[in-house]
């Protein structure tokens, strides 16, 4: 994938432009938003990592100009502060996602993939399958093989989102922001525990499981190998 | 240069304030809760505030001050009329009392003439003639003789032998005559005119003074209500400045008059007032947005550092490097903690400048109650507590305000007794209704909160001697306080026998258009 990365801090772009290439990623860096502005004319992106402070022009006047101009690339906002005010200013303004400072690498890269293959809107999936779970998107219904698995609704959401994302590492914070919209940081181990209930249901009465942890990074589901 | 209020900046709160152990003993007594409350109206505490209160909330025209001046200074107004008036009045009777008895005198003179000259036969025949006398005005006479026996008399009822200035009606007519009685010779004469004059004076003087009233009251109310209408208008001005600023927008200035009165250099103290706020709320804004910058950037490189350190050892043979990649995971745990406080702190800054109002929407408290604990419940069960959900589904707790912040809230208020509770207890979430107020409860059956820490453990960074071994930023409570404080409520923490019970309280949902 061809990827933008508009960071002003060069210890930050180095990390994130070598991890990012080392993921078999091609990474253009760039340090100001004018810059930014005119190579996006220029060169079509897969992704933009655009930070929100920026000198010359700031992240959120650029991403505002894309927008304006037609210009429909993903675009994940590299933020300073979780505030509050800044999350929902950034995606006013047309970005995809935000990402809160200080970032694992491995956090950008699961949000990177997480955007890069959503879905078209028009493309309506009403079926997911990891192995032989399936899940029916139209019924609300969750099968193993012959067996019916029962999901309370919220559960029924965190095994969508992995499903998903199969075969990626979706970060804790992803989920907390998509199955419970959480916009902050719990002091308790809330990702955790629904996990292994949801363990407890589609994994622990079969065989082979499919839900697996990845340590210091998040979960991943996935087909065994 | 920019004015930098450092105190806003949580430079105040206390660090590490250690509770006496001696003052602890005194928890068991006093039930009292600690309330934070935000300036409101205080209740009325004794009869005539109460009255008042009554009758603004009956009246929106008494509500107004000018109207209730304007009133004011009719009612004076009245009464000093009525005190000239009513002097004047008594001069004007007093002057007329003293013409009838001067006409008195001068008839008694003229009957006087009259005896000397035709004895008393005479005088009966001036009576009469005076009497009937077309172009006379109508006289009383009562005449007796030294027996006392009645000679001639035009009076109804008989009275004494003497009368002095004393009204009686004539036996022909109605009205009042004042009479006086004099000797001539042997005979006494009561003469009578009539006070007529004095009652037409009397009916003039009232007359005037009622169309008087009738006519200032008329003019006193219209100019009342006038006033009444201007002012408001002008108050109108500041309190919609006002609450715009209340709800955390302080571009909003109140309208200046160029006419430059009292009231208009009042609104230019307030705007110059609010100016200063917006400086000093601005400040903080990029004093927070600089701090961010500026130490979220090496924070950002420490993150970076160590996790490239943590990917190096990960290279080499597990054996040798046991120690380092525990040391390293140590130290990002130690990174992202500080990272977490560092964001907590600048969090509450945000949420009390007042900038998140602008995001107020009405929405059921109950389904947030309702998502938290759906969420916290098997958090909870494997800490070994109950999460407990007296609020039934179909509750509705409707309510203003932030719907992610208040989640935050109610999810604090969980976390906070799920991590301060060692033993199983049971955590009780609960809401409703109570004079118009939603209310919400998280109540556990711990150990607590000493009485004399209750108020601490709302500032920022307060830790309780007990709890400073376990993670924590010592920012859960004061992000509760800040976000209640933004929707303007009221929280208490109470002791829940056993255990702490915190209560919000929110204000009134104004239904407005």
């Amino acid at each position: 994938m061809h990827i933008l990365l508009v960071e002003d801090d060069p210890r930050t772009a180095e990390y994130a432009a070598k991890g990012l290439t080392e993921a078999g990623h091609v990474v253009d860096v760039l340090d100001n938003g004018r810059e930014a502005m005119a190579q996006c004319m220029q060169t079509e992106y897969d992704v933009l990592v655009v930070d929100r402070m920026l000198p010359g022009m700031d992240g959120l006047a650029l991403v505002k100009g894309l927008r304006a101009s037609g210009l429909k690339t993903p675009v994940i906002f590299l933020t300073a502060v979780s505030g509050v005010d800044d999350r929902v200013e950034g995606l006013e303004a047309g970005a995809d996602d935000y990402l809160t400072k200080p970032f694992a690498f491995s956090e950008l890269l699961a949000r990177v993939n997480a955007l890069s293959r959503r879905p078209a809107a028009s493309v309506e999936t009403t079926h997911l399958n990891v192995a032989d779970l399936e899940l029916d998107l139209l019924k609300r219904t969750a099968r193993r093989g012959d067996v019916n698995i029962e999901l309370q609704p919220r559960e029924f959401t965190l095994l969508e989102v992995l499903m998903r994302n199969a075969d990626r590492v979706v970060s804790r914070t992803m989920l907390l922001e998509q199955v419970w919209d959480f916009h902050f940081d719990p002091k308790t181990s809330v990702v955790e525990t629904h996990i292994s209930r949801l363990r407890t249901k589609i994994d622990k009465p079969f065989d082979q499981a499919l839900l697996h942890t990845v340590r210091n990074l998040g979960y991943s589901l996935h087909a065994p190998r | 240069m920019r004015h930098v209020d450092t105190n806003s900046m949580g430079a105040s709160a206390p660090r590490g304030i250690a509770i006496n152990p001696a003052c602890a003993v005194s928890f068991e007594e006093t039930g009292a809760p600690l309330v934070v409350d935000r300036g409101q109206c205080p209740k009325p505490t004794n009869l005539w505030q109460s009255f008042l209160r009554g009758l603004y909330a009956r009246s929106s025209l008494m509500r107004s001050t000018p109207f209730r001046i304007g009133m004011g200074f009719w009612l004076l107004f009245c009464v000093t009329i009525g005190f000239a008036g009513y002097s004047f009045y008594h001069s004007l009777q007093q002057q007329s009392l003293q013409r009838i008895d001067q006409g008195l005198d001068a008839r008694h003179t003229v009957i006087e003439n009259v005896y000397e000259s035709d004895g008393i036969n005479g005088v009966v025949e001036y009576l009469k003639a005076s009497e009937s006398g077309p172009m006379q005005e109508p006289v009383g006479f009562y005449l007796v003789n030294a027996q006392g026996e009645s000679l001639f008399s035009n009076i109804g009822a008989i009275p004494g032998v003497t009368l002095d200035a004393e009204t009686l009606a004539l036996a022909s007519d109605d009205t009042q005559y004042r009479f006086v009685t004099r000797t001539h010779g042997d005979y006494m004469l009561s003469v009578g005119k009539s006070l007529q004059p004095l009652e037409d004076l009397r009916s003039i003087a009232l007359h005037c003074l009622l169309w008087a009233l009738a006519g200032s009251v008329l003019l006193a109310v219209l100019a009342a209500i006038w006033l009444a209408r201007y002012y408001n208008c002008r108050m109108f001005g500041f309190r919609n400045a006002m609450s715009l600023v209340a709800e955390g927008n302080l571009a909003a200035r109140i309208p200046v008059t160029p006419a430059m009165d009292d009231i208009d250099d009042l609104a230019m103290h307030i705007n110059a007032a609010v100016d200063r706020l917006r400086d000093n709320v601005d400040s903080i804004r990029q004093v927070s947005t600089d701090i961010a910058h500026d130490l979220k950037t090496p924070l950002n490189r420490l993150h970076i550092h160590l996790d490239e350190a943590c990917g190096h050892v990960n290279t080499m043979p597990e054996e040798q490097t046991a120690g380092a990649r525990a040391s390293l995971d140590e130290a990002m745990d130690e990174a992202a903690h500080i990272n977490s406080t560092f964001e907590a702190l600048l969090r509450v800054a945000q949420i009390e400048s007042g900038a998140r109002r602008a995001n107020f929407a009405h929405f059921n408290l109950a389904e947030v109650m309702e998502l938290a604990h759906e969420v916290y419940e098997p958090v909870a069960e494997e800490s070994g507590h109950t999460l407990i959900n007296r609020l039934g589904a179909a509750e509705s707790l409707p309510i203003e305000g932030d719907r992610e912040l208040l989640l935050q809230l109610v999810i604090n208020l969980v976390e906070n007794a799920i991590h301060h509770c060692s033993d199983g207890v049971n955590i009780v979430l609960d809401g409703g209704v109570s004079d118009g107020r939603v209310w919400l409860s998280v109540a556990d059956s711990g150990p607590g909160i000493p009485e004399e820490s209750r108020d601490k453990v709302l500032r920022r960074l307060y830790r309780m001697e007990r709890s400073r071994t376990t993670r924590g930023t010592g920012l859960g409570l004061s992000m509760v306080k800040a976000i209640g404080e933004l929707h303007g409520a009221t929280i208490e923490l109470t002791d829940n026998e056993p255990g702490l019970k915190v209560t919000i309280t929110f204000i009134p949902l104004q239904l407005d258009a």
